[in-house]
């Protein structure tokens, strides 16, 4: 049976043909990395963080700290930054256990406050809610998602930042679910942390992603990911440097040569998202029919689609599409556990669809068909 | 050994799923005998038929037709009684001992 696959916001798929490529390539070579061999040549490493700088509109690619995903970046964040005794941090109901985690392990050992605020029936950070929050709780961070991976409902990223710069908190946004889909424009934003992942809507490898660190935070964070940065091996501590500073050991070349390769294929092969985005509204109109509860999105939105079906279990749902249909898609909370209060899915959670610039119409009729057939 | 027995993990700690491979055969006529002691579903008109019993303690069980995987689904209070019914049941029954 042919699989379809409706997992994009787990993991992309398919790739470019060039990242699978580039990776075989880079194994296939005697590695050159700066400092690290006597090797001179292009590094794998740099050449993808000018990429990147070019894609998030980074005037300065060092301010780019690679590593394995955004769960590594978003760590590498909240670890590193200096805590002071009794401080609080805002985060939202919407956001992935790759934030909550950290915060709550911060919380335990270093007496973090945390304030989780709510989102709307969409999952959505409303801002005058965020307001009102940040003025009260005052915090030294302020932690929120661009787009929900639940839902796909997109935050005024810009907004958001702005109106906790004026609270005087520092900002972290977790864009694993919209860099490469929609623009992520960190210093245009003036965000002073943005953690994104190689994976998803970028089209490259699992094992990759990044954190931009702006230049006038990056002094103040004491990076927790230490060891050989390959220079200034004479100094105790990591060198002060962009971006050793937060690069302790051998990068994974092979997928940052995967991850380069698909930035390269994706500035030729540019992607408009609203035809893709009105396949995903003609999806969600034709659930609704089907008599499915989905959660109605407003666009800024990415092509995630959440629901659940009177009478099956999240998890059979998911269990039946792809041992019966070969539909691949993901159920349950979506390691995302506050959220599906206020979208109503509590406990269980949801069936969720998430589309890629490479799905196809004749796949989401399909997907309508496979639903109509579990619902008669 | 009748079937092979594995806990799957899923989003929630509490949850008791188990996945068991039958070592001899599909669950044709496994499925005929469940249907006796449990509320059998089978979705015929799925390209790959599906199918669900549900038995009166909540444990559910489901599976394609014809494969030799299962996955059973044990309610968390008292999963333990659940799972060992179930699994005293199928081992009769692949056993011959039920038919």
């Amino acid at each position: 049976m042919k699989l379809v696959y409706f997992n994009n916001a787990a993991t992309s798929w398919p790739k470019p043909s060039v990242v699978a490529a580039a990776m075989a390539d880079c194994v296939g070579h005697i590695p050159c990395q700066d400092a690290r061999s006597g090797l001179e040549g292009e590094s794998v490493s740099e050449t993808c963080r000018e990429r990147l700088a070019a894609l998030l509109h980074i005037r300065e690619a060092k301010q780019i700290v690679l590593g394995a995903n955004a769960t590594h970046a978003l760590n590498v964040a909240l670890h590193s930054f200096p805590w002071r005794n009794g401080a609080s941090v805002v985060t939202t109901a919407s956001e992935h256990n790759s934030v909550l985690r950290p915060l709550y392990q911060l919380a335990k050992t270093k007496g973090l406050r945390v304030h989780i605020i709510p989102v709307d029936v969409e999952g959505r950070v409303e801002p005058e809610v965020w307001r009102a929050a940040l003025k009260k709780v005052q915090p030294s961070l302020a932690v929120f998602s661009h787009a929900s991976n639940v839902t796909g409902a997109v935050n005024d990223a810009m907004l958001l930042g702005q109106i906790a710069r004026e609270a005087g908190a520092v900002t972290l946004l977790d864009a694993s679910q919209t860099t490469g889909f929609l623009p992520v424009y960190p210093e245009t934003w003036h965000l002073d942390m943005v953690a994104f992942t190689g994976h998803k809507y970028l089209l490259g490898p699992g094992g990759t992603g990044g954190l931009y660190i702006s230049p006038a935070i990056a002094p103040l964070l004491q990076p927790v990911w230490v060891g050989g940065t390959g220079i200034h091996s004479n100094l105790e501590d990591m060198p002060a440097l962009m971006p050793m500073r937060f690069e302790a050991g051998t990068p994974n070349n092979p997928g940052l040569a995967g991850l380069s390769a698909a930035l390269a294929w994706r500035a030729k092969n540019t992607f408009q998202p609203n035809s893709l985005l009105k396949e995903v509204e003609r999806l969600c109109a034709g659930l609704t029919e089907l008599g499915a509860d989905v959660i109605d999105v407003t666009r800024p939105r990415t092509p995630v689609v959440s629901f659940t079906l009177p009478k099956w279990r999240v998890e059979t749902v998911g269990e039946a599409l792809q041992k019966s249909f070969g539909i691949v898609c993901r159920t349950g909370l979506h390691c995302a556990p506050h959220i599906h209060a206020f979208l109503g899915t509590a406990p269980c959670g949801t069936v969720r669809f998430s589309f890629s610039r490479f799905t196809q119409a004749q796949e989401i009729d399909y997907c309508l068909h496979a639903v109509h057939a579990l619902l008669t | 050994m009748l079937y092979e027995c594995r806990k799957k993990e899923n989003c929630f700690s509490g949850a008791q799923v188990y996945e068991y491979r039958l070592l001899a055969g599909g669950n044709e006529a496994l499925l005929n005998i469940l249907g006796t002691v449990g509320e059998l579903t089978i979705k015929m008109h799925f390209p790959r038929p599906f199918f669900q019993v549900v038995f009166e303690d909540g444990t559910t069980v489901n599976g394609i037709l014809q494969d030799n995987i299962m996955k059973a689904v044990f309610p968390e209070k008292q999963w333990q009684d659940s799972r060992l019914r179930w699994e005293a049941l199928l081992t009769a029954i692949l056993s011959g001992s039920v038919k």
